[in-house]
């Protein structure tokens, strides 16, 4: 049937102006709005939320869901030095069985414990090892691998003992000959084990008898036992470290923990199994199998969780606004004990100015950060310390703030009031990462400054930087996994660390006295706030006045998972939870 | 046909040897010279330069460095992925399948979408269906692949339920649910290609419908199905099939966001991977791959010709 005498691209034109303004109206996901937000009141670490909304079709509830019950807060008060506590026993109500599935959104790079470095990969090799210890969401410590410790009075010696009937996934018996090999491979320099600074108070392990590790410290050491639940505390069987290459061992990692590798698919999934030989002799894990699910794009991560493809996923602030109100979801949301940094190289002219450095801080408006980048779910910082370490954060503590006429001044100062070009600017990737770079490139351009960004893989960007010291900046989310505040500054701060750029750039009586401080910090008992917070207060102030990084937010984090999700305990500094005490009611 | 056949194939070597010699050149091409440098950085550890200097025998002649690495090709050896350190000929085999199945999943789609449409459009010129279709055709070109394909998980996965949002199963383990699984991406991927193929049948049956013996057809009384099938739609299929070969290239390259969107383990998203990292070794190797499917295609496009109309494999 003829249309008539009206031109048919006319019709044609108009259809597909319709499709085009329907297509443009109905984008799947809301963009963040430029209207500003109130800045998160700063608070102890927010307890999860959840309201009831439309049941999911996926989950077996009739009508309307009941309100997914809160999790466990994580509080930010510091705890009495880690005692050993009774091991855990299950719940009599878990059910057994099921498969757990764990959203992410980067794939791995390396499951291999004794070469990795990348928060990512220490997320997801956690279950793989579990660690003599594992910290608590209240940040005690529980024991794991280790079913008791003791310490010295004079705090220099921790004697852990080690739950016996252990094996490594590849049967090798987890002992304490195993974990003093484990630990004296990474103490030596050789090895070039990146966390060496985290552990090198040890100056000798003895193995008194089968299922007993005595660490000798040179000092007393506050942070020795919370390493042992993070990468430190990871035991990689000696057979496989000695029998299989590097490179298998990246994605063939051999550990004693809960689960074991079942099956990777690079950019795809992980695929675990339980291993009923771990350090709680088959009570856990309660779950058959642990996928972690590599998902890259953002909104199809949210569409894979509500379509019921996923039960967990760590969400960005935008997803946490989309499912603000969805049913039979909970949310978890607490401070990261990291902080967004741009870590400066003085290598790099004109870094090695003083003036340039702080110039730089000073121009950046945290605020317009977080509000047009994370919806207003981060606390600007001016310095490393910020609030979920409330006992030692100062809200009012200012550093190098924004101040855009007081950095141009300094520019001047310096003699870059024409500015400069900053090649090799980088980072690890991640979709939330890329505006905030973009934001900070364009608040350098005020100072004439040409950031020149340059995106990289989390593992290559961080040691290009840290190790190879080759590149001129590096943004990224710093903390070592432990949730204490020493965390934050020893890496790069530390003159003895592998990381520190100030070598040759910094009077010595200058790194001489933040060494002191951290120090002084490391080995003052956690039962003294009081003290510690002056202490880390100090060594902020120093770093600050040499503009040693450029320090911008905390941000929260959240995790959001369905309420048949039972018992998830998030490491309060998004390490690795204890995934082997989760249960799906379901 | 033999003789024909044997043609086209003298004229597909060189080729593959020419594409071949400009991605072996890929990597000499890397800034500064030393591509191992270029991968690595600057201050990369020094004993992982010296392996994969040695892997890559950059301290060899050029032609000499050229031939182990064609050698290698030709036996399957195609080196380490410096990302992962998995050995490429391995990656290759499983990725592969993945791309293929979505890549010919996506082309039943497109021709499945595109066929029907041309075939109808032609035969009612200037209709209502017609116009439906061209602005179908016109839409699938306009509308951004990401886009449709959020969109189709958002309708099917989370409203609807029907199939799963993303992941991959292998057919081998569960072919319910590695069918399942690939649907949405095949739709998405070959309502894409489907726009210009419906174009293109839409024209050349509408070339073919003008001429003197169709008309005789019609004139015997023949039903239109039998006209538009039987005597039409393969004398129309030649222009169709030459964009059908471009299809699949264009294809193959679409599928790396589609792997990304759906999370499925094939080659086009480790070629973004790699691309990001800069993993030479593996990029060549896909290269090579993506070439060597492109160029098979456009062979067998060339052969089907020769099926389909006697008078050319005697030209």
């Amino acid at each position: 049937m003829s249309i008539g005498k009206w031109p048919r691209l006319v019709y044609v034109l108009a259809a597909v102006s319709a499709l085009a303004w329907s297509s443009a109206c109905g984008a799947a996901t809301p963009t963040p709005t430029a209207t500003p937000r109130p800045a998160p009141t700063p608070t102890t670490a927010p307890a999860a939320t959840a309201t009831p909304t439309p049941a999911p079709r996926t989950t077996p509830t009739a009508g309307p869901a009941a309100t997914a019950t809160p999790t466990a807060v994580a509080t930010a008060t510091p705890t009495a030095a880690p005692k050993p506590t009774a091991t855990a026993t299950p719940a009599p109500s878990a059910k057994r069985g099921g498969a757990l599935r764990w959203v992410k959104p980067t794939s791995i790079h390396d499951l291999d414990v004794l070469q990795s470095n990348t928060g990512g990969d220490l997320e997801k090799m956690g279950p793989i090892y579990d660690g003599l210890v594992v910290i608590e969401p209240d940040r005690t410590i529980s024991p794991a691998q280790a079913k008791s410790w003791e310490v010295s009075a004079d705090g220099k010696t921790v004697t852990f003992r080690l739950e016996q009937g252990v094996q490594f996934h590849d049967g090798t018996p987890f002992n304490a000959a195993a974990v003093k090999n484990d630990l004296q491979w990474k103490l030596n320099a050789d090895n070039k084990y990146e966390q060496r600074s985290a552990i090198q108070t040890i100056a000798s392990i003895d193995t008194p008898d089968e299922y007993t590790v005595k660490l000798n410290m040179t000092t007393a050491d506050a942070l020795i036992i919370p390493f042992m639940a993070v990468r430190p505390g990871f035991v990689f069987s000696p057979t496989a470290r000695d029998t299989v290459s590097k490179t298998d061992r990246q994605l063939n990692p051999v550990g004693a923990g809960s689960f074991k590798v079942k099956k990777v698919v690079v950019d795809s999934y992980l695929e675990l199994e339980k291993w009923d030989k771990g350090f709680s002799h088959g009570k856990y894990p309660y779950v058959d199998s642990f996928r972690i699910l590599f998902i890259v794009d953002p909104a199809v991560r949210l569409a894979s969780y509500r379509a019921g493809d996923a039960d967990i996923f760590m969400a960005t602030a935008l997803d946490r606004e989309q499912l603000k109100n969805e049913r039979a979801t909970v949310i978890y949301e607490r401070y990261a004990t990291t902080v967004a940094t741009l870590f400066l190289n003085p290598r790099f002219p004109p870094l090695d100015n003083v003036k340039v450095r702080k110039a730089m801080s000073m121009s950046i408006d945290r605020n317009a950060l977080i509000q047009g980048t994370l919806f207003g779910q981060a606390t600007p910082l001016n310095g490393f310390i910020g609030p979920a370490w409330p006992w030692a954060w100062d809200p009012n503590y200012k550093g190098n703030g924004y101040d855009m006429a007081g950095a141009k001044a300094l520019m001047k100062e310096a003699g870059y009031a024409n500015g400069f070009t900053l090649e090799k600017v980088t980072w690890a990737r991640g979709e939330e990462r890329q505006p905030i770079m973009t934001l900070m490139a364009d608040q350098f351009r005020e100072l004439k400054i040409d950031a020149k960004l340059e995106i990289g893989l989390s593992n290559q960007s961080s040691r290009l930087f840290r190790i190879d010291k080759s590149t001129s900046s590096y943004y990224t989310l710093w903390g070592s996994g432990v949730p204490d505040l020493d965390s934050v500054p020893r890496d790069h701060f530390y003159s003895q660390a592998a990381s520190f750029m100030y070598k040759d750039f910094l009077d010595p009586a200058v790194t001489q006295k933040i060494d002191g401080l951290l120090d002084q910090g490391r080995t003052t008992p956690v039962t003294e706030p009081a003290k510690r917070a002056k202490i880390y207060r100090d060594a902020q102030a120093l770093i600050d006045e040499h503009a040693m990084a450029i320090f911008l937010f905390q941000e929260k984090e959240f995790t959001i998972y369905r309420n048949y999700v039972k018992d998830y305990a998030e490491h309060p500094s998004g390490g690795t939870s204890q995934w082997f005490k989760v249960w799906l009611d379901k | 046909m033999k003789r024909f056949i044997m043609r086209r194939l003298m004229s597909f070597l060189p080729t593959v040897f020419i594409v071949t010699v400009l991605v072996y050149a890929m990597a000499l091409l890397a800034p500064g010279g030393d591509p191992v440098s270029y991968m690595l950085g600057d201050s990369a550890d020094p004993e992982l330069v010296e392996h994969f200097r040695k892997e890559l025998r950059l301290d060899d002649p050029v032609y000499v460095q050229y031939g182990h690495w064609i050698g290698g090709v030709l036996t399957g050896d195609l080196g380490y992925s410096i990302r992962t350190n998995e050995k490429m000929t391995s990656v290759l085999r499983s990725r592969m399948a993945v791309t293929l199945e979505l890549a010919t999943g996506a082309l039943v789609v497109a021709l499945l979408i595109a066929l029907p449409i041309g075939i109808y459009s032609a035969a009612r010129p200037n209709s209502i269906g017609d116009n439906v279709g061209t602005v179908f055709a016109i839409a699938g070109a306009a509308l951004p692949p990401f886009w449709l394909g959020v969109m189709l998980i958002y309708v099917f996965a989370v409203r609807l339920g029907w199939l799963p949002s993303q992941g991959f199963v292998p057919f081998a383990e569960d072919p319910v649910l590695n069918l399942k699984g690939m649907i949405l991406p095949m739709i998405m991927t070959g309502a894409t290609g489907a726009a210009n193929l419906t174009r293109q049948t839409r024209s050349a049956m509408l070339e073919v419908l003008r001429q003197d013996y169709i008309r005789t057809a019609y004139s015997k009384g023949l039903a239109e199905g039998r006209v538009l099938l039987r005597h039409s739609l393969k004398n129309a299929m030649i222009p169709v099939i030459t964009v059908l070969g471009l299809t699949v290239a264009r294809l193959l390259g679409g599928t790396a966001i589609t792997e990304i969107i759906f999370g499925l383990p094939g080659l086009g998203q480790m070629a973004v991977q790699s691309a990001i990292v800069r993993d030479i070794p593996a990029i060549q190797a896909l290269l090579v791959v993506f070439a060597g499917t492109v160029l098979t295609v456009n062979l067998l496009v060339d052969v089907a010709y020769g099926i389909l109309d006697p008078r050319i494999r005697y030209a």
